[in-house]
């Protein structure tokens, strides 16, 4: 009996260790993203050292032409991270060599905006819709419908935006103004994929507005509409910015739609109706070529994926602290 | 001894009252889905009075209340039948805009609900909402409100900086009745509106409504019986869903004319 | 009686504000449809687009220079191989982490921190997942741009999910059930295998399931993986190159040939198809769980 006990309970404890490892795992894999990223980010800012290491260059095709076409930074990382961070120019494919990061923000941030603008008014009219005017059994039926935007894949989005968005507005608002790619097109689409995240939080947080505070309001005389804008929506506010700034975390994370119907050329611009190229466009173009591992072209893959990484990580930090920020000032 | 029950209201108001009915209640029936809750009351609610309402729970009270501003109609399956007569016309004719009634009936509710804003933003809510005010005439009439609602001193450094929702709960339902007046309504109705409260707040409340009462009409349920013996200048007693009688308090609480009345008054029931 | 009316029709400002009331509840109700109004414009013109090329050698056919001949048969087979081993790694890792989350760790910051740590890497954009993919398993652990790869950086992709998901499946199994368990002197693990899972089993699938069409919808880490690579061929194993269906659509579609537009929108359908059948079986297995219980 006494040894059997033993027995049951090593086995116990070796299961607990198991369960333990596969719940740590998780901690391992955001370790591992983190220390890629950082390792080939500083390996990429590190390139004009090693292009001024002549053993290293020989072995090197992609450091000669690295050195062909930049020898003003030969030697010089501080230039390099200096233009990364402040020179409108992203050629680092080409034999111009260019690394000023700034033209795929810009398209980051203008596309992300566009489908915020989409999202945003969408969204909380929808969730307004559902929280204070629908009847049950509609919105039983319409939210779940909602969800289903959000679970087609991006590429049947990206391949409407190209060839049927676009064209139509060519066709019918802009004529060719519009670029056959470009950033408008792509940042409605976007916007609507991101609808129901902003509808869906939105709503749930209205929902928990109290019926007292709803019924103040129209003791007071308020019609549905007064109080749903001037009491609800200003009670929800910290629910409503979170999912804002998840939405636009996820607009600027977003490939696949940006890829197609936006662009591969980077451009310095804040034109709607311009090519543009995205962070991750720019990561997927790069995949798409030959990268030989540890080239230059390669190591830009990770400059570009750390960019990507602390903005959404920012975006994270700046939706709780929003949401600390509103619920101090209105419980 | 049996008491001979003349529980019609307009025969003892007439003979009582030196007012003129601002409420007039005809046959008032409601039903929540498939239960009723009021039976068909008529009743008069004199003008610049206070009228309790009393009852045990599940009487009524609130629902009778809750009808004279139409704010049933924000409960679903609520259906409502009779009139409800505002100076003489009923506010459940069609064609009647259930919002011009609420400005001209305020309430104040039981739990204290400020909105999650300013004190001074509480109070212009209402104003906001009717009228395009200069932003002088906004802060007269707040502040006359806050004034009426015996508020003004201990909130008048920090109008805009306060959240109503820091105030304590007695100050809380006096902005929330701050909140009422601001939009001068003629009629203030008060659905139990200090048994949230501490008894020095309920008294400050007490002596606010006494003070009112020179201006507005007001309509009290309590459930507290002393509360409407010493407030109230007419009392109506609901049971079931019925007006069981309505008189001046002072001779409903001492000579009931309804066994029933006697029966809760005495506390044998309730 | 009365003095005079009371005047309760309203003014020409109240008049006002309810016209614009009931405009305002017309738009919301607008807003919540257009998206739904989009998305069939969307289904409509990809089946218009798609039609003509549906038929039987879309699923028997490789990409081909020519749209008539092209197909998805190499697509479709990495689409199984990859979720197919993802499945097999994912799945059993998620349920287990969820298990030790919710019944075996106690709570500390330690396990708080775990908590946030998974939530953000639900949020990680799928891209970074391709370049951890390819910086750890194509580089560092030499497995080359192969089916194994690739099935392995979509397991960590759909790990988070999968924990959050079995997690709420656990959660709402009720404390009695393992109140009576350990009253009869079962150990934690047994309590939790005989009966905390079965209980969850059907939450647990659904989560599982949603996170499989995630996975198949999945494109950009893949591209990473190098699994565009033109693929006329069926994967030799887990080690060989390989492609997805969301990527061959990706291939059709950036060919200048609008026709392989035409091959593309085919693919999509069959794309949608798949999904609608995974999320259906979803549906059917929370329904079916309501009625057991």
């Amino acid at each position: 009996m006494g040894a059997r006990r033993t027995d049951r309970w090593i086995r116990e404890r070796a299961i607990g260790a198991a369960l333990a490892f596969c719940a740590w795992l998780s901690l391992a894999v955001t370790v591992a993203i983190v220390a890629v990223l950082a390792y080939e980010t500083v390996e990429f800012f590190r390139i004009p050292v090693h292009a001024a290491d002549p053993q290293l260059v020989v072995r090197r095709p992609d450091l000669q032409r690295f050195a062909e076409a930049r020898p003003d930074l030969v030697g010089d990382p501080e230039g390099l991270l200096r233009e990364f961070f402040t020179e409108t120019t992203w050629s680092p494919l080409f034999s111009t060599k260019r690394f000023g990061v700034l033209p795929l923000v810009a398209g980051t941030i203008l596309t992300s905006l566009i489908a915020l603008a989409v999202a945003v008014p969408l969204g909380l009219l929808a969730a307004m819709y559902l929280s204070e005017f629908a009847p049950e059994g509609l919105r039983r039926r319409v939210k779940p419908a909602l969800e289903l935007l959000a679970g087609v894949p991006t590429i049947v989005y990206g391949y409407f935006a190209l060839t049927f968005v676009t064209p139509f507005l060519q066709d019918h608002v802009f004529g060719q103004a519009l670029a056959g790619q470009n950033a408008l097109s792509a940042g409605l689409v976007m916007g609507i994929m991101i609808l129901p995240l902003v509808s869906s939080l939105s709503e749930d947080v209205m929902r928990a507005v109290p019926a007292e505070l709803r019924h103040g309001a129209y003791a007071l005389g308020a019609t549905p509409m007064e109080v749903s804008l001037r009491v609800v929506i200003p009670a929800s506010l910290s629910g409503i910015a979170a999912a804002c700034v998840l939405a636009l975390s996820r607009a600027i994370g977003e490939t696949m739609i940006v890829a197609l119907a936006a662009g591969q050329t980077p451009n310095w611009t804040f034109n709607p109706l311009e090519t543009v190229e995205t962070i991750t466009a720019f990561i997927v173009q790069v995949s798409l070529g030959d990268t030989p591992y540890g080239s230059v072209e390669y190591r830009t893959l990770f400059a570009a994926g750390m960019l990507l990484f602390v903005l959404t990580f920012l975006m994270n930090l700046l939706s709780l602290r929003v949401v600390q920020r509103f619920r101090e000032r209105y419980l | 001894m049996q008491r001979i029950l003349d529980t019609r209201p307009q025969i003892l108001h007439r003979a009582v009252a030196a007012t003129e009915p601002v409420l007039q209640i005809r046959d008032l029936r409601v039903w929540y889905g498939n239960s009723a809750a009021l039976r068909g009351v008529t009743l008069d609610i004199p003008e610049r009075r206070i009228t309790a309402v009393i009852g045990p729970s599940g009487c009524g009270k609130s629902t009778l209340i809750r009808s004279l501003n139409r704010m049933n109609d924000l409960i679903p399956g609520a259906r409502v039948e009779g009139q409800v007569l505002f100076r003489g016309q009923d506010i459940y004719a069609p064609g009647v805009d259930p919002v011009e009634v609420r400005v001209r009936i305020g309430m104040v509710f039981q739990k204290p609900n400020p909105f999650p804003k300013s004190v001074y933003e509480n109070v212009a809510f209402g104003l906001r909402l009717h009228r395009k005010l200069s932003r002088r005439e906004l802060d007269e009439r707040v502040e006359r409100a806050l004034r009426l609602a015996a508020l003004w001193d201990e909130v008048k450094d920090d109008l805009h900086r306060k959240s109503g929702l820091e105030l304590s709960g007695g100050q809380q339902q006096r902005l929330c009745i701050a909140r009422a007046l601001a939009v001068e309504p003629e009629v203030l109705l008060m659905d139990e509106p200090c048994s949230a409260l501490d008894p020095i707040s309920t008294a400050r409340i007490e002596d606010l409504m006494e003070d009112l009462k020179q201006t507005y009409t007001i309509v009290i349920v309590t459930h507290n019986m002393q509360q409407a013996a010493r407030v109230s200048d007419f009392t109506a007693f609901l049971l079931d869903g019925e007006l069981v009688e309505f008189g001046p308090t002072e001779e409903v609480f001492t000579r009931p004319r309804d066994a029933r009345t006697e029966d809760y008054i005495t506390g044998r029931f309730g | 009686m009365s003095v005079r009316a009371a005047g309760l029709e309203g003014r020409r400002r109240l008049e006002r504000r309810e016209r614009a009331a009931r405009v305002f509840v017309a738009v919301c109700q607008a807003a919540t449809l257009l998206g739904l109004v989009f998305l069939g414009i969307l289904l409509v013109d990809v089946t218009r687009d798609g039609a003509p090329y549906l038929r039987p050698e879309l699923l028997t056919h490789f990409p081909s220079r020519f749209p008539s001949q092209a197909g998805y048969a190499s697509a479709l087979v990495g689409t199984l191989y990859v979720a197919g081993i993802m499945s097999l790694v994912a799945f059993p890792l998620g349920v287990l982490a969820a298990v030790y989350l919710e019944e075996y760790a106690r709570p500390s910051p330690l396990t708080r921190a775990l908590e946030v740590n998974i939530a953000n890497l639900a949020s990680v954009p799928s891209v970074l997942y391709g370049l951890l993919g390819l910086g750890v398993f194509v580089e560092l652990f030499r497995m080359g741009k192969s089916v194994l790869a690739g099935a392995l950086t979509l397991a960590l992709l759909v790990l988070p999910l999968v924990i959050l998901a079995s997690r709420e499946a656990i959660r709402a199994v009720p404390f009695s059930v393992r109140e009576a368990a350990y009253a009869l002197g079962a150990t934690r693990w047994q309590v939790v295998r005989h009966h905390v899972l079965p209980y969850a089993a059907p939450g647990i699938f659904t989560g599982i399931i949603l996170s499989l069409s995630r996975a198949v919808g999945e494109t950009a880490p893949l591209i990473m993986l190098g699994a565009l690579q033109y693929v006329p061929f069926l994967p030799r194993g887990i080690w060989d190159y390989f492609t997805v269906l969301p990527i061959q659509i990706f291939n059709y579609v950036s060919l200048p040939n609008p026709e392989f537009h035409r091959v593309a929108a085919a693919g999509i359908l069959l794309l949608l198809v798949v999904l609608l059948f995974l999320n259906g079986t979803a549906i059917w297995l929370r329904n079916r769980a309501t009625i057991r219980w």
